[in-house]
């Protein structure tokens, strides 16, 4: 039965269980007087016992005991032994001694090597409180450590929460020094937590050198209630939603504050751009030239219209909201909205229809309509774009009349030039036959002054020398009009366009060599020489060869006219994409002043009897013209009294083909 | 001596067609004369000839082209010689006589050793006079 009330109070939870004990003793008649003065006090034990250390070591290594009750002496070892096993494999199990004898010595020893208590044999009635006092000093400590374990384990959880918060959370105390601060808020700025503490707020959050006046941390140092804000941190380019909560000591003054950052950049983002998208939207509405109309679908009637409606329409403000599109009479044809609604409602929208509106003033213009459904306030409206396009209908009327008349213009352009070809074709068709006329009326008369006077120098008898000689006379001058009429021909057929060149690949050397040939007796007879040079031999030229040696004749009958001594020398060589041929002569040449003047037609620069045959003064014209017509240029170089020397250059290709074709020719 | 060969000398111009007659029968033809394409073509039918000396400009509805041509298309005439004359300006005038069937082309005025050479070449496999 217990006796204290202490004791009763420990054995009442030993009660529920038995007391394990391990009694060391080497004297089993004391181990029993031991226990049975245990359970004399009331405590329910199970025991056992040990006499040797090897027993002792064993019993502890398999069992597990609330209680020890130690002899001190004991055979070959002392409780101070089992006491510094205990104490080194850390087994805390109260320990009571109970001895014959201990000097103070030893029992001090023992107590600080961790025994509850002593109990000398001899006075075995205090063991009972010893035991109480010990059981219950262990529960103690056993709650104590208890404590320590869930004061250990709380604040591991709590720093675990800390950090795993995704927010940034960090402690200050109250002159803004960071006490202590979250993995988060350290990746934030990019260092390790430790590297925090200490560190000033603003300094290390704001990227300031002072605090930011803005910082609901600022407006809790005033308050001192819970502050909240936005804050913007410019060195991080980020907004934060900034949560600040006081931490007050036991006296209720402010000792710092717990400060958590949540990041709504992107939040504030999007709510930018939104606000951002619905200016523009209403900056649109506001500014836009067209009509923007919201009106219900069934009634017609007006929610907003920006001003372009106002504009177009001609009524007020006042006059359209609340109003419908049939009172204001807007449609030209009232039945129009209706298909346009029904269009609407099967297609989603439409686009760019083209409709006939009335003004205030009655006036009709034409629009582009493009509408859409959307709901406002609960109710399907039509939200309408309408662009004025009466301009543009009435520019392009114009444009289509403009155009009409200048087709118009352009046929009856077109029908005069075509009278004006035809007059040019009729005009040219007279010429050729004039030419063709001109050439039978003179060269029909001089047939018969020709051929009869030929007729009587070859056949006639009995003509005297004098006769003979007149005869000679009328022959030779009807030969001379005869040139004079071949040339002024094809001069005339020269210019009056009518003569196209037969275009052919010509060898140059033997070309040359061929019309020299032809005046061979003449130079003979005038004892001139000649020669003839061509660079490269084997060079070719495209022209028309008849023309070709028309115009080389012309110049190698002219150098032989008007050389007395000396002779003639006829060049031809390639320059770039030029042929320039050169007729040479030692003659009489021709004064500067008449130089340029040796093209005109009928000029001579010489009448006297120096000169021997007779020119038409027409060859040079013709040649020039000729050069002309190949796409070449005709010049001469002269000094008088040494000679001459004329040049054309022609180019070695055929140029563009001239366009149309000569008149038809008459016999 | 063998008979005289007959030349046709068509020109509507009187003293041109006297001047070719003349030298002609010098060389030894017999001449007769047309001055239009139509009675040319028509005595053409009809006389036996050995050779046309054709001015290619005639009055009326034959000119001188044309009348080659319907020669042409008389097989009595195959084988007769034509010799082309013109006073044309335009030198391109003697392939339209060659097309037309003449056998040979002189320009006007006529260069009467030229003739005579002409003659003389183009009837010379039947022997000369």
């Amino acid at each position: 039965m217990p006796k204290t009330g202490p004791a009763k109070k420990v054995t009442s939870s030993v009660e529920e269980r038995l007391l394990r004990v391990l009694v060391v003793e080497d004297n089993p008649a004391d181990a029993e007087l031991v226990l049975r003065e245990l359970k004399k006090a009331g405590f329910a034990c199970s025991a056992d016992k040990v006499e040797t250390r090897e027993e002792f070591l064993n019993r502890l290594d398999t069992a597990s005991y609330d209680l020890i009750l130690a002899d001190y002496n004991l055979r070959g070892w002392t409780a101070t032994d089992a006491l510094d096993y205990l104490q080194q494999q850390g087994k805390d199990i109260p320990f009571v001694l109970v001895t014959g004898t201990l000097g103070d010595e030893a029992a001090v020893e023992c107590i600080k090597q961790g025994a509850a208590d002593y109990v000398l044999k001899d006075r075995l009635a205090r063991l009972p409180a010893a035991v109480d006092r010990a059981l219950r000093e262990k529960a103690q400590r056993d709650e104590a450590a208890q404590l320590q374990d869930r004061i250990l384990r709380a604040k591991k959880e709590w720093e675990l929460t800390f950090d795993s918060v995704a927010d940034p959370v960090v402690l200050l105390d109250d002159e803004g020094h960071i006490q202590r601060a979250n993995r988060a808020a350290a990746a934030l700025l990019g260092v390790e937590p430790r590297q925090l503490i200490g560190r000033l707020c603003y300094e290390t959050l704001h990227g300031r050198e002072d605090p930011l006046p803005t910082c609901p941390h600022q407006l809790i140092r005033k308050t001192g209630e819970v502050a909240r804000g936005d804050v913007y941190e410019s060195h991080l380019g980020k907004v934060f939603d900034t949560s600040v909560t006081p931490l007050r000591d036991p006296s209720g003054g402010l000792s710092g504050c717990i400060y958590v950052m949540h990041d709504v950049t992107e939040r504030k983002r999007a709510e930018q751009a939104l606000r951002q998208s619905e200016e523009k939207f209403a900056k649109a509405f506001r500014s836009s030239p067209d009509a923007i109309t919201l009106a219900t679908v069934g009634e017609g009637r007006y929610v907003e219209v920006n001003p372009g409606f106002l504009r177009l329409s001609g009524y007020r403000r006042e006059e359209v909201i609340g109003h419908t599109v049939f009172e204001l009479n807007l449609w030209a044809d009232p039945a129009g909205r209706a298909g346009l609604i029904e269009q609407v409602r099967q297609q989603g929208a439409v686009s760019n229809r083209e409709i006939a509106f009335q003004t205030k003033t009655g006036e009709v213009r034409t629009g582009l309509l493009s509408a859409e459904l959307i709901e406002f306030d609960g109710e399907p409206c039509l939200l309408a774009i309408t662009r004025d396009i009466t301009e543009r209908r009435q520019a392009e009327e114009q444009v289509r009349q403009l155009n009409q008349e200048l087709e118009q213009r352009v046929a009856e352009r077109t029908a005069q030039l075509q009278t004006a070809n035809e007059a040019l074709a009729r005009a040219n068709q007279m010429k050729s036959d004039f030419l063709a006329d001109m050439s039978h009326e003179l060269r029909t008369p001089l047939n018969s002054i020709l051929g009869f006077s030929e007729l009587l120098l070859e056949r006639a008898t009995g003509l005297t020398p004098k006769q003979r000689d007149d005869l000679g006379i009328v022959h030779r001058k009807g030969q001379h009009l005869l040139a004079l009429v071949n040339d002024l021909l094809d001069l005339s057929q020269i210019e009056s366009g009518q003569v196209l060149l037969d275009w052919n690949l010509i060898p140059v050397q033997d070309t040359l060599a061929c019309i020299l040939d032809a005046f061979a007796v003449r130079l003979r007879e005038k004892n001139l020489k000649h020669s003839l040079e061509v660079t490269p031999p084997d060079l070719r030229i495209h022209a028309d060869p008849r023309r070709l040696e028309e115009i080389l004749t012309n110049l190698i009958a002219n150098a032989i006219r008007f050389t007395q001594r000396g002779g003639i020398a006829v060049r031809a060589r390639a320059v770039n994409q030029h042929v320039e041929f050169s007729v040479e002569d030692t003659g009489i040449g021709i004064r500067a002043e008449d130089q340029a003047r040796v093209f005109d037609k009928f000029f001579q620069a010489h009448h006297s009897a120096e000169t021997s045959g007779i020119g038409t003064g027409l060859g040079l014209a013709i040649a020039k013209r000729l050069v002309e017509l190949h796409g070449g240029r005709l010049w001469l170089e002269s000094t008088p009294g040494t000679g001459s020397r004329f040049f054309f250059a022609l180019p070695r290709s055929q140029p563009l083909p001239a366009p149309g074709s000569p008149p038809g020719e008459r016999p | 001596m063998t008979a005289l060969r007959t030349v046709l000398v068509v020109d509507d111009d009187a003293e041109s067609r006297r001047l070719a007659v003349r030298l002609l029968e010098e060389i030894g033809w017999r001449a007769v004369e047309a001055s239009d394409g139509r009675a040319a073509v028509e005595l053409a039918g009809r006389v036996p000839l050995d050779l046309v000396l054709l001015d290619l400009r005639l009055p009326g509805e034959v000119d001188g082209l044309r009348a080659a041509s319907l020669m042409r298309q008389n097989p009595a005439l195959y084988g007769v010689p034509i010799i082309a004359v013109s006073a044309s300006p335009y030198k391109d005038f003697r392939h339209r006589a060659f097309a037309a069937g003449c056998t040979a082309f002189l320009s006007k005025p006529i260069n009467l050793k030229e003739l005579q050479h002409q003659v003389e070449l183009l009837t010379f496999p039947r022997g000369g006079p």
